[in-house]
């Protein structure tokens, strides 16, 4: 077959993909979908280092081949493309959206209710097509002024009661502000910091997987 | 001291002939006096604008506060004396008048900035004022202009910052720091560093950068600081290493390509001057020692050594050199720096010549020793010197050949001293020592053709009229001395040739196209849904985006269907380990794009299309990563495999203003992918600007306005003088170049005086010795014009490659004109000359006798 052909031939199936309703073998697997920024991506670490990576591949170690996880993670982005994004991923058939955004909402001094409305058409998307969703809370910085930081921590709690959805206070807890686990700009995790982040996921989603 | 009284007897006896001598030198050295230290006050000048930005030479910073040890490795490396000013600096939300906005917390010492100036509304420029001493001590705070609007601020209101009210003392109009960082645009407000820690905002968690600014001495070479620094701290920090220093020259990266080039140039018209200097008055001392021969003839006849002769001729040059060199350096001295006075309004703002101490020291050894050293080569024919030449009409030693040695050895120090002198004005031995290979290979070279032309005349002579058969001959007998001069005006045309042939390259490089406006704002994290509405918003305003982007985010996985991690091994594998890419996709090429191979494609893919869609890479990209057309590339967008083949490869001109990418996609592949825009908005009224912004960011919170025009603006500001100055020193150097051509033609008629009276004597009348001078100088202007401006060429070419990138262009219309010029300078001045040798009378031939 010509390499041509055959590359066509991968088009189609991935057009079909798009196209076609969730193919069989789907069922059996559980897919978590990571939505966030660069805590997600894994900025300034290795290839295979961010925490959706370690997760999958402990997973992988205890042999439940049945998890698939997608990092959907994209550094610098904010909770106004949390939306599109999730609407792009969707054809993957999620079981499981984790939402992680509004960091850098955050430290760009964005306005909170746009957060809270961006998360909320993004939520009410995701529980539109029976995707079960996990809300991850973000605080930021002390200097950004106490009125600011504490509006946009009250967020997070406010929608995960207002949606009902499972709530991880902190995704950085244990790790933001503590120089030894950060790498040198001070908030994004570094390995070690990262381990722990993932440690913390772990525990979290056990209860909610299969 | 008899040997000084001889001397000096000699040269007022010959006062006319002196004064003669002085002033070409003089001439000569004034031009190089002001090529270098023209060249030294734009270096100065661009040096501190640079510094301007930064506000210091070097800073140091780290998101926690810099203790002794990291302070201490920094002063370590610098270890020259250095003032320090700290400042700490980070992002809050203030509140005022029902309204809130982000700002920039800067917090000061008194010594900040280092460089450049904050102005203020009521205080003006702070360096000038106490203001700095009394915003330290007090709760006081300056607001950006911004801000005062924003929030409906007045000068003397409160405002609330942490925990802690601050009196408004100042508006701040001019901020250097506000153009450091794209990140860092928000309005500033200043107050002093103990007030910022009184606010209750620096607490555990909290995101701040503690920065160290330093000035160090005047002329403190930066340039490897940062690599030493990072070196250093990772032996000593290792994997905790958390400080980044930064050098002004470093701090805005075009700025620092386009300084380095600016740099080398420079260097290379220090090298010019210099050398352009030492062609003149090589050339003069010695034909000004052979002018004496006789005089040391008679010398030597009345029982004089050889040596003694050489030293009574070599006191005169001295002197004669001495006192040009003094006068050079006066009039140099009190005319430079009136010469910004004479040029006011072209000159870029708060530039002083400055009459640079080197360049006259350079200018006093050029006059003084410069003199011994070439007159060197002469001493050693004075032992070939035979007193039976003065029965000679002319004076010429015998050449002879067994004393070639010394001959040859003789020609050492004036080898080894401008060696040195290469080296020390380039600042880099092997710049220097290329430079001298060139020009000694360019002297042997036009050696070569100057007597390949020569013996031609000899040849044609034959088939010429009486005239043109004297001009020729005269050329072909006097070979010795027609090939010095076509060697002076040779070697003089190739160096003035060279500046301007490598300076349209790096003017082309430099200067900002005019084709694309510059934007005043860059809009980032622009969402598809969002593109109409900013559209519909800024059109209400009556503007229109420049452009909008998209922008896809993907990794590469493959490239013809191999796995990337196992081509790591190649050539850039630092560029293959960066594997997240932007993609954009667009129907064409943009105004700043340029195809290179290849083929655009036409319209959007088609799905039912049998090929796969077309990609187009940069030219530069596509070398690192060994791509051509016809390869496949594969990429992850976002979990979704998009292969496509590349099409074309592009030249991206990244002078634009506008995003460019790598890698663009044929439309119909990437459009569902998740995609973000970038845009740009030019053309906006100054008094337009806050509120544009501002409609933006209530409308559209999300989308980053960056308002690019001070930033830009500022970046702009030093180009354009770059690249004024890069073409000024250009122009300088022609006319430098041509004033010692002029004084050489000059030289050289007044040297025939001999011949010219000779020809009056034997009938020839004022036409055809004007005919044949016309004819001489003719050929041996247009020849060695012509040559020296095609060594230049190949020169120019050659220093291009291995300096400034390739970036050369061939300028059609600087060689054509540089090769009419020179030859009818050299015709123009000769023939001048000539008419006032043609007045002298006949006698004077007589009395030389």
């Amino acid at each position: 077959m010509l390499p041509e052909l055959d590359m066509k031939a991968r088009y189609l199936v991935f057009f079909l993909w798009l196209i076609l309703p969730l193919p069989a073998f789907a069922q059996d697997t559980f897919t978590i979908l990571f939505l966030g920024d660069s805590l997600t991506e894994g900025y300034g670490l290795e290839e295979g280092e961010s925490f959706p990576d370690m997760l999958s591949d402990r997973y992988a170690a205890e042999g439940r081949k049945n998890l698939k996880i997608i990092n959907a993670g994209i550094s610098g982005s904010t909770s106004a493309s949390a939306l599109t994004r999730l609407q792009w991923y969707i054809r993957a058939q999620p079981d499981l959206l984790v939402l992680s955004l509004g960091a850098n909402d955050g430290l760009r001094g964005l306005s909170v209710d746009a957060l809270k409305a961006n998360l909320i058409k993004t939520i009410e998307f995701a529980q539109s097509m029976d995707v079960k969703v996990v809300l991850t809370g973000m605080l930021i910085p002390p200097n950004y002024g106490p009125d600011y930081t504490s509006a946009f921590a009250q967020v997070f709690p406010d929608l995960a009661a207002q949606y009902q959805l499972t709530f991880l206070p902190f995704l950085l807890a244990g790790v933001a502000g503590i120089t030894e686990l950060n790498q040198g700009d001070g908030i994004h995790p570094n390995l070690e910091g990262t381990k722990i982040v993932a440690d913390t996921l772990y525990n979290f989603l056990q209860p909610l997987l299969p | 001291m008899l040997w000084l009284q001889l001397a000096w007897k000699e040269i007022t006896n010959n006062f006319k002939f002196s004064m003669f001598f002085v002033l070409n030198l003089g001439i000569g050295l004034i031009g190089f006096i002001a090529l270098d230290s023209f060249q030294h006050s734009i270096d100065q000048h661009l040096q501190n604008n640079s510094k301007a930005i930064l506000t210091a030479d070097v800073q140091i910073s780290s998101r926690f506060p810099l203790t002794t040890v990291e302070t201490g490795l920094a002063e370590n490396i610098l270890n020259t004396d250095f003032e320090a000013t700290d400042q700490i600096s980070f992002m809050s939300m203030v509140a005022g008048n029902g309204n809130s906005r982000m700002t920039q917390i800067m917090a000061i010492q008194a010594s900040f900035p280092q460089y450049g100036d904050i102005i203020l509304q009521q205080a003006g420029s702070v360096s000038q004022s106490n203001a700095r001493a009394e915003l330290i001590a007090n709760n006081q705070i300056w607001v950006a202009l911004d801000l005062m609007i924003l929030l409906d601020l007045e000068i003397g209101d409160t405002l609330k910052i942490g925990t802690q009210n601050f009196t408004i003392a100042d508006v701040i109009l001019e901020d250097p720091s506000s153009t450091i960082s794209v990140m860092t645009s928000f309005p500033a407000i200043y107050m002093g560093i103990e007030q910022a820690e009184s606010t209750g905002l620096i607490q555990l968690g909290s995101r701040i950068t503690y920065s160290r600014f330093y000035k160090l001495p005047a002329g403190y070479p930066v340039a490897d600081l940062e690599d030493i620094f990072e070196e250093q701290e990772q032996a000593v920090f290792r994997d905790t290493r958390r400080i980044t220093m930064t050098t002004h020259e470093e701090e805005s990266e075009d700025l620092g390509r386009i300084l380095g080039y600016m740099n080398d140039y420079l260097g290379l018209i220090a090298l010019i001057a210099l050398f352009l200097a030492g062609v003149g008055a090589a050339y003069l001392f010695r034909t000004f020692f052979t002018s004496r021969f006789k005089d040391m003839a008679i010398l030597m006849c009345l029982g004089g050594t050889p040596t003694q002769a050489y030293q009574m001729t070599l006191v005169q040059i001295v002197m004669l050199g001495s006192i040009s060199a003094v006068l050079a350096s006066t009039i140099a001295y009190f005319s430079l720096p009136l010469l910004p006075l004479l040029f006011e309004g072209f000159l870029p703002r708060g530039f002083s010549n400055e009459m640079e101490i080197s360049s006259l020291v350079l200018a006093l050894f050029m006059g003084t020793l410069g003199s011994i050293i070439c007159c060197l080569p002469i001493l050693s024919k004075i032992y070939d010197l035979n007193p039976i030449g003065l029965f000679h009409e002319k004076v010429q030693p015998s050449v002879v050949t067994a004393h070639w040695r010394r001959h040859v050895s003789s020609y050492a120090p004036i080898l080894i001293v401008f060696w040195g002198l290469a080296i020390w004005q380039s600042s880099s031995f092997l710049i220097g020592s290329i430079f001298i290979g060139g020009f000694l290979t360019a002297i042997f070279i036009l050696g070569a053709i100057a007597w390949f032309i020569l013996r031609a005349c000899g040849v044609f002579s034959s088939v010429a009229n009486v005239t043109q058969k004297l001009a020729l001959r005269n050329l072909n007998r006097n070979r010795l001395g027609a090939i010095s001069c076509f060697l002076a005006i040779g070697l003089g045309s190739l160096l003035i040739n060279l500046i301007p042939q490598i300076q349209k390259g790096l003017q082309e490089e430099i200067t900002q196209p005019t084709d694309y406006s510059m934007p005043d704002f860059f809009m980032f994290d622009i969402q598809p849904e969002q593109v109409d509405p900013l559209q519909n918003l800024l059109a209400t305003r009556g503007y229109e985006v420049s452009f909008m982007s998209p922008q896809v985010r993907a990794r590469l996985d493959a490239i013809n269907d191999v796995v990337i991690d196992a081509v790591e091994e190649s050539p850039d594998e630092q560029m293959l380990r960066r594997r997240m890419y932007n993609l954009t996709y667009q129907t064409e090429l943009k105004n700043s794009e340029t195809l290179v191979d290849g083929e655009v494609w036409t319209g959007a893919w088609d799905f039912s299309s049998p090929d796969l869609p077309g990609i187009s890479v940069e030219e530069g990209f596509a070398d690192r990563m060994e791509l051509e057309i016809g390869d496949t590339m594969s990429f992850d967008v976002q979990s979704v495999p998009v292969t496509g083949r590349i099409m074309n490869t592009r030249k991206v001109d990244w002078n634009s203003f506008q995003p460019n990418f790598f890698v663009s996609f044929q439309p119909g592949v990437l459009d569902p992918a998740p995609t973000t825009f970038v845009a740009a908005i030019g053309k906006v009224a100054a008094a337009d600007r806050l509120a544009v912004q501002n409609s933006i960011v209530s409308e559209l919170p999300n989308v980053s306005v960056i308002n690019v025009q001070q930033i830009v603006a500022r970046v702009l500001d030093i180009t354009n003088q770059i690249s004024w100055a890069i073409t000024v020193m250009a122009y300088l150097s022609i006319f430098a170049g041509l004033v010692v051509l002029f004084s050489i033609a000059r030289y050289e008629v007044k040297s025939r005086f001999w011949e010219i009276n000779l020809l009056k004597i034997l009938g020839a009348n004022f036409n055809d010795v004007q005919a044949i001078v016309q004819i001489e100088f003719g050929i041996l202007g247009f020849f060695a014009a012509l040559s020296g401006v095609l060594l230049s060429l190949a020169m120019s070419y050659s220093i291009s490659y291995f300096i400034f990138d390739s970036l050369w262009s061939f300028s059609f219309g600087m060689t054509s004109f540089s090769i009419v010029a020179i030859s009818v300078l050299s015709v123009a001045t000769a023939l001048m000359a000539t008419r006032s040798v043609l007045k002298q009378k006949p006698l004077e031939l007589l009395r030389a006798v």
